[in-house]
């Protein structure tokens, strides 16, 4: 019989069961953090639509101009981009992920509400965008319109978009589906009160908000100016 | 605390990953662990066994003449070193180049119809007379205290083959650099394995043998193409100690190309795979040690990993095209947002187990590598090692999964020559 090196084995498998319980350790830990960060986000956003709601009351018979840059939506996105990669790292799945999901849609129905309000307060246009998709993997013009949404809300800091998992089982969400008479024909949208189902390119969604691709052509027109007055040569004194 | 949910390809790598560590740990610990063998010792010139070093040689016009000045300048007594060329039926200047070499009266040349590499051996073999055989591919070059150092091993009376510590020639260039920490690791897992007894190769490019393993269990066979694979674990199967000499260096030409570097490891793999199946009741046979439970399981399991890898991969890359032509055919072309600040970016830093392992493995493997440099004489490495860490698993991917279909489907081996 040969020398199998026994305890070698037996020592080499105590230090790589060490290696990789360490490993899942220290991910978890990370993975905690990332939590926790979005926890107290999420809480800061909280508190931001608490006083917004006292701001609001306590402005009822102020002037509209007051209620200008009380709502979130940078910190919703901001939010909403670290959500998806906790998504994607802990799977959709995970019942911390699925939980902070809830709360965040909680947040963007409420900062919605609040825009209403502010809206028929003081009678502008809804400049709001519900965005209702499906990541069970049954709906890849979801992952477009996504696309599309992102890089429109970007675009137009005044464009509200509130993006909502469908299919995520939590009463406020199912109340405002059932509320508009949302189908699970997805993509869906409800831009004021009207739904409208599938995939809108950039174009769609300007033909709906003309006065956004008017001010975008007219932000450009400045930007070209401004550019041509500069490369002007200016004359030597 | 947060679990993550692992799907079952991602358990598959886990595990894989874990098993490359307990090997990579399980060499360590042993390397660590081992005690100097007390048996090499220093041989003065009239103890020295006598030697006959066999060339086989087959269209080698280039390197034949330099092979032999290589054994003709060994530090090894005139009268008890033999040299035997077997020209396998060369079809370019290899008999020329043999003729004009300097000191032929010294060189025994054996010219034969082709039949492959080992018919070439033995046809010489059996006519040997000295107490051991070294077998010299002729596109190698061996140092000069090569064989004194390998001789050495055969103090120990169970040794009955010495491996050398393989070096490339050529050391310049991408391919260059990844082979030779290549073999720089390979260096140092062969001295391991030797104290394992499990060497289950005895190197083309230069090995000993004692005359009486060939009386004992034959002659080289047919063996897909590997037959220093076959014949090394014949020996093996025979309980017959296979030594490994560290600090005695020998030089091969390694391939320059991609395409050469494929054909010639494709041979190699598929050498591997075709012979297991032939040697497959030796494994996980506890009579055969660390050789059949662990070193062999491990290498056919290396194989299968990458399969399972390849697919791994080729999904992940599936997987992002497909995002990108979704996101292109939504709103067109557009970089990555690289705007985040640097507290935003450390949230989005992976810090997956899987992560983790693999910074181990590779961290691992360079602490492997620095110990085969340090055993091979300190021969600077440069981006070798970044190479070889980053890339070499992705190239070798190519020879594993061709290996492996072929094996499964066509059971097509690649000619040496």
């Amino acid at each position: 019989m040969r020398n199998t090196y026994l305890q070698y084995h037996i020592t080499a498998l105590i230090i790589v069961f060490l290696i990789v319980a360490t490993s899942f350790f220290v991910s978890t830990l990370f993975a905690d953090k990332r939590i926790q960060e979005i926890r107290s986000m999420e809480d800061k956003i909280s508190m931001d639509i608490l006083s917004a709601e006292t701001q609001f009351a306590l402005l009822e018979m102020a002037a509209c101009e007051h209620l200008g840059d009380t709502f979130l939506s940078q910190e919703l996105r901001v939010l909403a981009q670290r959500l998806s990669f906790m998504e994607q790292s802990l799977g959709v799945e995970n019942p911390e992920v699925v939980n902070l999901k809830k709360y965040y849609s909680l947040l963007q129905i409420k900062d919605y509400l609040l825009m209403r309000q502010a809206q028929e307060k003081c009678d502008t246009k809804p400049l709001s965008i519900l965005y209702f998709y499906s990541n069970e993997g049954d709906c890849r013009d979801c992952i477009r319109q996504g696309h599309v949404l992102s890089q429109f809300g970007e675009l137009h800091e005044e464009a509200r978009v509130y993006a909502f998992d469908y299919h995520l089982s939590f009463p406020a969400l199912q109340t405002l589906i059932a509320l508009h008479e949302i189908e699970p024909n997805l993509p869906a949208l409800l831009i004021g009160d009207q739904v409208l189902y599938g995939y809108l390119a950039t174009e769609d969604l300007y033909k709906i908000f003309p006065d956004l691709l008017k001010k975008e052509e007219l932000e450009k027109e400045t930007e070209e100016a401004l550019k041509q007055d500069s490369e002007q040569p200016t004359d030597a004194f | 605390m947060n679990t993550q949910s692992l799907e079952p390809l991602s358990i598959g790598i886990l595990i894989i990953l874990s098993i490359a560590l307990y090997y990579q740990v399980f060499l360590l610990l042993v390397f660590l662990g081992r005690k100097p063998s007390p048996l090499t010792q220093k041989l003065s010139s009239a103890s020295l066994p006598s030697v006959t070093i066999v060339i086989p040689c087959y269209n080698e016009e280039s390197t034949i003449a330099n092979c032999i000045a290589s054994v003709l300048a060994l530090t090894y007594p005139q009268e008890k070193l033999n040299i035997v060329v077997v020209d396998d039926g060369s079809q370019d200047g290899s008999i020329e180049a043999l003729r004009n070499s300097t000191h032929q009266e010294r060189v025994l040349v054996i010219q034969k119809e082709n039949g492959g590499k080992y018919t070439a051996l033995n046809i010489a073999i059996p006519n040997i007379t000295t107490d051991i055989v070294g077998t010299l591919d002729a596109d190698s070059f061996v140092h000069p205290e090569a064989l004194i150092r390998m001789v050495e091993k055969f103090a120990d009376p169970r040794v009955m083959a010495v491996t050398p510590a393989l070096k490339i020639h050529n050391t310049k260039g991408f391919f260059g650099r990844l082979q030779q920490t290549e073999y720089t690791l390979a260096i140092f897992i062969r001295n391991v394995l030797a104290s394992l007894d499990a060497i289950h190769v005895t190197p083309g490019p230069f090995s000993l043998f004692r005359k009486e393993v060939f009386n004992k269990i034959g002659l080289y066979k047919k063996a897909h193409d590997a037959e220093d694979l076959e014949f090394a674990l014949r020996m093996q199967l025979h309980h017959m100690k296979i030594a490994n000499a560290h600090n005695a260096y020998v030089y091969t030409v390694s391939p320059a190309t991609i395409v050469s570097l494929f054909r010639q490891r494709l041979r190699w793999t598929l050498g591997f795979l075709h012979n297991m199946i032939d040697y497959l009741p030796s494994l996980f046979r506890l009579k055969y040690g660390n050789l059949g439970m662990f070193v062999l399981p491990s290498s056919l399991l290396a194989l299968g990993a990458s399969v399972l890898m390849i697919w791994h991969l080729g999904r992940g890359v599936v997987s992002i095209v497909d995002q990108q032509l979704l996101k292109f055919s939504a709103v067109g072309a557009s970089l990555p947002s690289l705007s985040l600040p640097s507290s935003e970016l450390f949230f989005y830093i992976n810090t997956s187990p899987m992560i983790f392992l693999v910074l181990t493995a590779m961290a691992l493997t360079v602490a492997l590598i620095l110990i085969g440099k340090n055993l091979s004489g300190n021969e600077p490495l440069r981006m070798g090692i970044l190479y070889f860490l980053f890339l070499y698993g992705f190239i070798a991917l190519t020879w594993y999964l061709s290996a492996a279909v072929r094996t499964l489907f066509m059971r097509k081996t690649i000619h040496w020559k």
